[in-house]
């Protein structure tokens, strides 16, 4: 296993460098530089070519690309992320401070989505060909092809506006005392739009994950021996059914963590996406790589977890 | 198997939770502020937030930008040709402020005099105002605010004092280190000295000049604010200012917490607290504006006519010295003939377009001079006339200077559907009149490189300069197309503009320059904006030029704050 591991981390050190590369070449693709985007259109005309190359010059833009880039590489390996060219802090302890809100986001949603989805699965393969299984289908897809941005408006229309359940937006109410439970109450509703993409797509693939597993010889066995169909559900079908959802959940969470951008964005929430954003509009080379870096990291560790997770959710799996 | 399953579900549970716990917050309103909490005369740092929330005056709520840009963070000092945000309008104070009508009103100074050739400014201040931390404000804080921003290190770069003040640029290059330019007579008189005659210089070069404190910036380094994100800028300790209302504390991309100065010189201001939050997406803002908890909204054009339809706030129109232009490449043998240009101002229905597409926030506009007091009377309308445009084109393709088969390049950098359509309704125009356009958007980014090799036949561009004088500059430095015009006449009058003490003489040599712009159409005006302010209706106190200072906050700060009131 320890093998496994040391390997799979020493794959990772190209991938993520790759990464790092077309990150990079996206960024200098990108029109117009920090410069540019730092002085509006209408204040250009002050500012002479000499100043606008001195600016430049001060935040290092002035040097070659690959020149930039190797600069980058070897001060990511002191474990150095840059200064962000709008804050002038740097990128890591920038990152640090808004990390733990994306994934709080994140984490909450996959929750929400393996629950309720794994649950609706369930529901949906035990009544197959119902109308609670035609329902949940349609629903499914309605959850799966609809942008979070709709059920994000939405959701803030109605439960927050026309019902008062839920704050517009933000992570804790401003003069209230910032317990666990505001915390959680400002969570559940960008929590819950994050995650219903992954509802259904877990839903579908638990649906179609169960009628496979309940369609083998030994769940006809447990049933020729008098079984309760509970029984047979719960304690053969079920447990089988749900390791291929690792991956599936695996493979979520980049898109979550894609769509935290956005969802961030709608809810005031202080982490990555907002961040990431606002150095994308900026031109911020540096925290675009260190965000991007970031987001790679997390990804590729997720997927090391998952496959590591399959060893202890099933016995026949071992890694060598 | 069943036992696995369970055990990451409730790790899950736990990390969620945890991540939970950790993610970093604001403290509670009742968490101590350093030093500021200890000067404080009001509301104690230990007091409770509900309890401060009843104190008399209440809370004032405004929206910030979400992700905060060049405008929105707390710097209140220039950056980058325009200086900071509402915030810093309200927790610093200038030597005086400029209503919307380009008015000085006294602020710090209550007087100030300029030389017969317009190289002298001398200013007076008052001897009762003083810093949030007791001390006084004297004229050696205007001093150190003009040596700080003119630090090299400070990544400032006020360029308006650079060139101008006396010793400016030698100073900045760090080859002195005495300024000339300015000279404190006494504790409450400061001179500013330029090195050539500059009419008006105080109005661009002082209105938005938010005075520092020397004494707290005498210990500040500038690499630890060289950016406006810089997290020293959001500390209470370096914060102090001398306007009605105090920094408290900040969550960047969270909120600004302001409360009032009771020992403001201008008088203790009416509401108790203002926040700065940020809301998120527009539709969210639009949320919490119908929902109460957002009190002043500029509103966009898109939620003008929802906002409209709102009970708890009034929208007010506000007449906005922003204008939308077309540049036209003056180094382009296809716009050469000035018939062309004409034909194309005649071509475009512009009163279509703003009722159409702009809601009616906008009117046609003919002029470079956005402020309306100084525009020029009897100027060509250029009124929606297809068939004068194609006698023009047809008079100017007969001399040989129009072919009707080149295609004008109409470039425009506002990335929203919005501006996709207006486009297409004046490619439609154009068509309509024989003229062919090719439209092609461009990147906010890359419009300076394209303006400077005139890589363009028309392109639409936004101009939001407050007074005339900033013009001055403006043409006169003329760079290929970074400018409007390279025509020496023209230019020969905008210096001319310069020199020119008296104001309305100066006026007259403006109306000059705008009814020939207005002839010969080297650029062409199009349209000037009116800005809807949303206020909850339980606001009160704010005046015209507190609404327009909502669409000015870089270069305006009479917005008569102290007045402002909200009723529980």
């Amino acid at each position: 296993m320890r093998t496994y591991i040391l390997r799979r981390l020493a794959v990772s050190i190209p991938i993520l460098l790759g990464l790092t590369v077309v990150t990079f070449i996206f960024t200098q693709l990108m029109p117009g530089d920090f410069v540019d985007a730092l002085i509006p259109t209408t204040a250009i005309a002050n500012f002479s070519p000499e100043q606008l190359e001195a600016m430049r010059e001060n935040y290092g833009l002035n040097r070659p690309p690959h020149v930039r880039y190797l600069i980058w590489v070897r001060e990511l390996l002191r474990g150095n992320l840059g200064k962000s060219l709008t804050s002038g802090a740097p990128v890591l302890d920038e990152i640090l401070e808004r990390l733990p809100a994306t994934l709080q986001l994140t984490a909450s949603s996959l929750l929400f989505g393996i629950i309720v989805g794994v649950g609706l699965g369930i529901i949906s393969a035990v009544k197959q060909y119902s109308w609670v299984d035609q329902l949940l289908t349609l629903a499914g897809f309605f959850w799966i092809s609809t942008p979070g941005f709709v059920f994000a408006i939405g959701g803030i229309f109605l439960l927050s506006l026309k019902l008062p359940l839920f704050p517009t937006s933000g992570i804790i109410n401003y003069g209230e005392e910032a317990t666990l439970l505001t915390r959680i109450h400002h969570m559940i509703l960008p929590s819950v739009v994050l995650g219903l993409g992954s509802v259904a797509s877990f839903m579908r693939y638990a649906r179609s994950s169960l009628l496979d597993v309940i369609r083998q010889d030994y769940i006809t066995v447990a049933r020729a021996k008098g079984l309760a169909e509970k029984a047979i559900l719960v304690g053969h079908a079920l447990r089988n059914a749900l390791i291929p959802l690792i991956t599936i959940i695996s493979l979520d969470i980049p898109f979550l963590i894609g769509g935290t951008v956005i969802i961030e964005h709608i809810f005031a929430w202080p982490g990555m996406g907002t961040y990431s954003l606002a150095a994308i509009h900026s031109r911020d080379y540096p925290v675009i790589m260190g965000v991007n870096f970031t987001v790679a990291l997390v990804v590729l560790m997720s997927n090391l977890l998952a496959d590591l997770t399959y060893a202890f959710v099933d016995p026949r799996i071992r890694y060598e | 198997m069943y036992k696995y399953f369970r055990t990451i579900f409730a790790l899950m549970i736990v990390a969620a939770l945890l991540l939970s716990a950790c993610t970093p917050i604001a403290p509670p309103r009742a968490a101590p502020a350093p030093d500021v909490a200890a000067e404080a005369t009001t509301a104690p740092a230990t007091e409770p937030a509900a309890e401060s929330m009843d104190d008399d005056g209440g809370t004032l709520t405004f929206a910030t930008g979400s992700p905060w840009g060049t405008y929105s963070p707390f710097r209140p000092t220039y950056q980058y040709g325009y200086s900071s945000n509402t915030p810093a309008m309200l927790t610093h104070s200038r030597l005086f402020n400029l209503d919307r009508n380009n008015e000085p009103h006294p602020d710090l100074a209550l007087e100030w005099d300029v030389s017969d050739d317009a190289t002298i400014y001398t200013f007076k201040l008052r001897d009762d105002a003083q810093w949030h931390d007791g001390e006084p404000v004297t004229a050696h804080d205007v001093e150190a605010t003009v040596r700080f921003i003119l630090t090299q290190a400070t990544n400032i770069n006020p360029q308006r004092w650079i060139s101008s003040l006396k010793g400016g640029q030698d100073f900045y290059d760090g080859v002195s280190d005495e300024l000339p330019g300015v000279r404190v007579v006494d504790d409450f008189t400061v001179v500013f000295e330029l090195e050539d005659t500059n009419v008006g210089w105080h109005l661009s070069a002082t209105s938005d000049l938010q005075i520092l404190p020397a004494h707290i910036f005498a210990d500040v380094e500038p690499a630890d604010i060289v950016e406006h994100h810089a997290p020293a800028w959001y500390t209470p300790e370096l914060n102090i200012g001398s306007g009605p209302f105090k920094f408290v504390r900040a969550e960047r991309d969270q909120f600004i917490e302001l409360e009032r100065n009771d020992d403001y010189y201008g008088g203790k201001p009416k509401v108790k607290r203002i926040i700065f939050k940020n809301f998120g997406a527009e539709d969210t803002q639009f949320i919490a504006l119908q929902k109460g908890e957002l009190d002043v909204w500029n509103v966009p054009q898109d939620f003008y006519e929802q906002a409209l339809g709102l009970d708890n706030v009034d929208v007010h129109l506000v007449n906005r010295n922003y204008i939308r232009v077309f540049l036209l490449n003056y180094e382009s043998s296809t716009l050469a003939d000035k018939r062309v240009r004409q034909a194309l101002a005649y071509a475009i229905d512009r009163v279509g377009i703003c009722e159409t597409l702009y809601s009616g926030l906008c009117q046609p506009y003919n002029s470079y001079m956005e402020m309306r007091p100084w525009l020029a009377p009897g100027l060509n309308q250029y009124e929606y006339n297809p068939e004068k445009a194609q006698e023009l084109l047809a008079a100017a393709e007969a001399d040989g200077t129009w072919d009707p088969n080149m295609e004008l390049r109409v470039n425009w950098y506002y990335g929203d559907a919005l501006h996709q359509e207006i486009m297409a309704a004046i490619q439609q125009n154009l068509a309509a009149v024989g003229v062919k356009a090719a439209l092609q958007y461009i990147e906010g980014t890359a419009v300076g490189e394209a303006q400077a090799s005139c890589d363009f036949d028309l392109l639409y561009q936004g101009w939001g300069f407050s007074f005339p004088e900033q013009y001055n500059s403006f043409f006169t430095d003329a760079e290929r197309c970074r400018t409007p015009w390279g025509d020496s006449a023209a230019q020969a009058l905008f210096n001319q503009t310069a020199v020119t003490v008296d104001a309305n003489e100066r006026r007259e040599i403006h109306n000059q320059i705008q009814m020939r712009l207005n002839e010969e159409l080297p650029m062409m005006p199009f349209l000037q904006f009116t800005g809807p302010v949303a206020i909850n209706k339980r606001v009160s106190g704010f005046t015209d030029d507190s609404l327009w200072n909502q669409y000015y906050p870089w270069n305006n700060g009479f917005n008569n704050a102290v007045n402002w009131s909200v009723s529980e």
